[in-house]
């Protein structure tokens, strides 16, 4: 049974790390297009998601970090103050595109749609 | 069982500091769209004072964390978080949201016109 769970262990070991490389490489090569990943519907960037993503990235590495240097590893204790950060973060994410939400219908149902980001330039072919 | 946590260790370690990578290379080489990040959208001005404090609040915030992080004597726990770090984020939020709110009940009420495309 023991050989059955390091088995396991190893296939699904391999899996992710396969998982994780082609994902990596299809965001390097632009399969994965990750252009509008703070935009909103308009193609504005939002600052609401920038802030989003850094406090995610930050969390995510800092308890990645924290349960790698444990002996032996296990899930850690989460203090209520970083859950908080997260959830001041998220809810204001929320809040945010709430209130644009209202502001982008109110506008258009005045006749005056929201002004839209104009498209990027195309990025000149390489030499 | 210990090569095996190893190399998952490892993995995880390799595929967050490589995201996390091209993203930031991504962000300063402008592939993903920053453009607007400063903008207030809500009264059509280029630059919006509020959205400043936020970004300058977020960063700070982040990388204290982060040296809350490497600074800690026992690294298999999280630091405490100090409630000071929570009123600079909560309230750079706050700020933020109550422009964003004022602007819309102002337009919504015919106060202050929509702004210009």
């Amino acid at each position: 049974m023991p050989l059955l769970g390091l088995v396991i262990g190893w296939i699904l070991t391999i899996f992710l790390g396969l998982l994780g490389l082609v994902v990596l490489w299809k965001i390097i090569d632009g399969t994965i297009d990750l252009r509008y990943l703070i935009c909103d519907e308009l193609g504005w960037a939002s600052l609401s998601r920038f802030q989003f993503l850094v406090f995610t990235f930050v969390i995510a590495m800092s308890l990645f970090f924290v349960i790698a240097n444990q002996t032996p590893p296990s899930y850690p204790k989460i203090p209520a103050e970083l859950l908080a950060l997260l959830g001041i973060s998220s809810g204001s994410f929320v809040l945010s595109k709430g209130i644009q939400s209202s502001r982008d219908v109110s506008l258009t149902e005045a006749g005056n749609p929201p002004a839209e980001a104009p498209e990027p330039a195309p990025k000149p072919p390489n030499p | 069982m210990s090569a095996l946590a190893s190399v998952l260790r490892y993995e995880i370690w390799i595929f967050l500091t490589v995201l996390a990578a091209v993203i930031v290379y991504q962000l300063l080489t402008r592939r993903i769209i920053t453009r607007g990040l400063m903008r207030d959208k809500m009264n059509g001005r280029a630059f919006s004072p509020g959205r400043l404090q936020m970004l300058i609040a977020t960063a700070g915030a982040a990388f204290y964390y982060v040296l809350l992080i490497f600074a800690n004597d026992k690294p298999g726990q999280f630091p405490e978080v100090p409630s000071a770090l929570l009123l600079i984020v909560g309230g750079s939020q706050a700020v933020y949201l109550g422009g964003k709110a004022f602007a819309l009940l102002r337009q919504l009420f015919g106060v202050s016109p929509p702004p210009k495309k």
